[in-house]
């Protein structure tokens, strides 16, 4: 079995190829599912919803990086900020992105209750 | 990422003045956003500038203070710079369908833009290691060849009694020849190619299809006969082989050693350079500018000839033999340089060999790192392009 490299989505989906930007475009992506959006609130909506702030040269990196592999779509600029949209292939592979670490959480949460939470363990 | 509210404690020099220089009002706001966006290239400015200093400038009036913000500028701006000199992975903006100049659709267009780029600064580096390395090669191979005569004469009327019998033509007559071979090998594959850029520039320019290629078709041409003329007239001052020339082509020695005069220690040395004929010290001084010229427009004609994919993989591939061809260069001629120093006779007292030789073994290294990289990333260019 080849072995993955560390850094990519474990769903070999194609946000793997965005290396250590996979995370950015994850979030990116996430935003954008929720209707198109500017730079400006796409920065504020992942802090509200992901705890994170993008910094502007990484937010406009990983968007110039969606944009390159048509998973968003640049829209007309309203007055300087251009709004952007998720493409039907930026929804496919978010979807299976999401699906692949959902399983993920899904293993991790399940390990995690039936070995750390006895109360012969403890919390560890 | 980081949490927003991560307090910058430390300050770089570049952190401090972006983060001190503004007073919170609008107009500095602007002033600080546009300062930060001069770090990207133009053509990322034009597509994404607006938009980047609207954000800039929200984010400065949320939080004055951040050292966080102008390194992540920073390091983004580095970033697509070397990607738009086709070094990096970072993806070039999509040009919008009003301003891509083919029929190809945007995302095509900035690969073959990327590969371009790619190509265009491998030619760069090649240049500069072809003047730097042809310059220590010719100026060596006088050395050598007149240093091998010496010993000769030397044993012959027995003035060096514990020398060794030279042998004809030297004892590192090895790796002399390697490091010329290597360095003509280099030659060779950058005529071929070049043959076909100028072929297709030269087809498009009579077509009319691209007038952005007349004025860099047209310098490099003018460069060249300045030193085509210059080369062959100075090439006259050569002093010659030694006698030793069965194994050297020196009439491309002496062309090469007249291109690249100006590459020598002398000038770190004024009281020998004057001793130099007043014609000679003005080719010194105007040469480099040529050739600089020469490498600079080559590289702008690379970059805006619009090559068929078959023409830019077999250049690609022509690069990676160059980056053999060149570590074959430094790895040869190191190890002359190191047999070398302590056999120089005739060398003028004062005039050091080692921090000039060490320092362009360093840009020529320096070179064939970014000619590597260039054909690495012209190759990636070309492979994404066929899937």
């Amino acid at each position: 079995m080849a072995k993955r490299d560390a850094r990519e989505p474990a769903d070999g989906s194609a946000l793997a190829g965005f290396g250590r930007y996979a995370g950015p475009a994850t979030l990116i992506l996430s935003s954008l599912a929720d209707g198109p959006k500017h730079g400006y609130a796409l920065t504020k909506d992942v802090e509200s919803f992901a705890g994170v702030r993008l910094a502007p040269g990484t937010l406009y990196e990983a968007l110039a990086r969606l944009e390159s592999q048509g998973m968003i779509e640049a829209l007309e600029a309203e007055d300087r900020r251009r709004p952007y949209r998720l493409t039907t292939a930026g929804a496919t592979a978010l979807k299976a992105h999401l699906a692949a670490q959902a399983r993920v959480t899904e293993v991790g949460l399940r390990r995690l209750a039936v070995n750390w939470s006895s109360p012969t363990l403890g919390t560890a | 990422m980081t949490p927003a509210d991560e307090p910058a404690e430390a300050a770089s020099a570049a952190g401090d003045a972006e983060m001190t220089s503004g007073d919170g009002d609008g107009d500095g706001d602007i002033q600080r956003a546009e300062r930060l966006l001069r770090w990207y290239p133009g053509s990322w400015r034009d597509r994404y500038g607006a938009e980047f200093t609207e954000l800039l400038i929200a984010d400065i009036s949320e939080r004055p203070r951040s050292l966080r913000r102008p390194l992540d500028v920073m390091r983004g701006g580095v970033r697509a710079r070397l990607a738009d000199a086709g070094l990096a992975g970072f993806p070039l903006p999509l040009a919008t369908a009003a301003s891509a100049a083919t029929s190809a659709g945007p995302l095509e267009h900035a690969r073959q833009r990327q590969v371009s780029a790619s190509l265009g600064s491998f030619s760069c580096a090649l240049g500069a290691f072809l003047v730097l390395g042809s310059a220590l090669w010719s100026q060596f191979l006088i050395n050598w060849q007149w240093s091998v005569l010496i010993r000769t004469l030397d044993h012959q009327h027995g003035t060096s009694p514990g020398a060794r019998p030279a042998q004809v033509p030297g004892d590192d007559a090895f790796l002399a020849v390697l490091t010329t071979y290597s360095m003509l090998a280099l030659l060779v594959l950058a005529i071929l190619a070049a043959l076909p850029v100028l072929a297709a520039a030269a087809g498009q320019i009579a077509r009319g299809r691209e007038p952005r290629l007349i004025k860099p078709a047209v310098v490099l041409a003018a460069a060249l006969a300045v030193l085509v003329v210059g080369g062959r007239h100075f090439e006259n001052n050569w002093i010659g082989t030694g006698g030793h020339h069965a194994l050297i082509p020196s009439g491309v020695a002496a062309f090469i050693w007249a291109l690249t005069l100006s590459i020598t220690s002398y000038w770190g040395h004024p009281s020998l350079l004057v001793t130099l004929p007043a014609s000679e010290r003005a080719w010194m001084a105007l040469s480099p500018f040529v050739l600089a010229i020469a490498v600079a427009s080559a590289t702008i004609l690379v970059r805006r000839v619009r090559l068929p994919p078959r023409v830019a993989a077999f250049e690609a591939r022509l690069g990676l033999l160059g980056c053999i061809a060149m570590a074959a260069f430094i790895a040869c001629f190191g190890v002359w340089l190191t047999e070398r120093v302590g056999l120089m006779p005739g060398l003028p007292v004062g005039v050091s060999i080692g921090a000039t030789n060490a320092t362009i073994i360093a840009l020529l290294a320096l070179a064939l790192a970014v000619a590597a990289q260039a054909a690495r990333m012209a190759v990636r260019g070309l492979r994404r392009a066929r899937a």
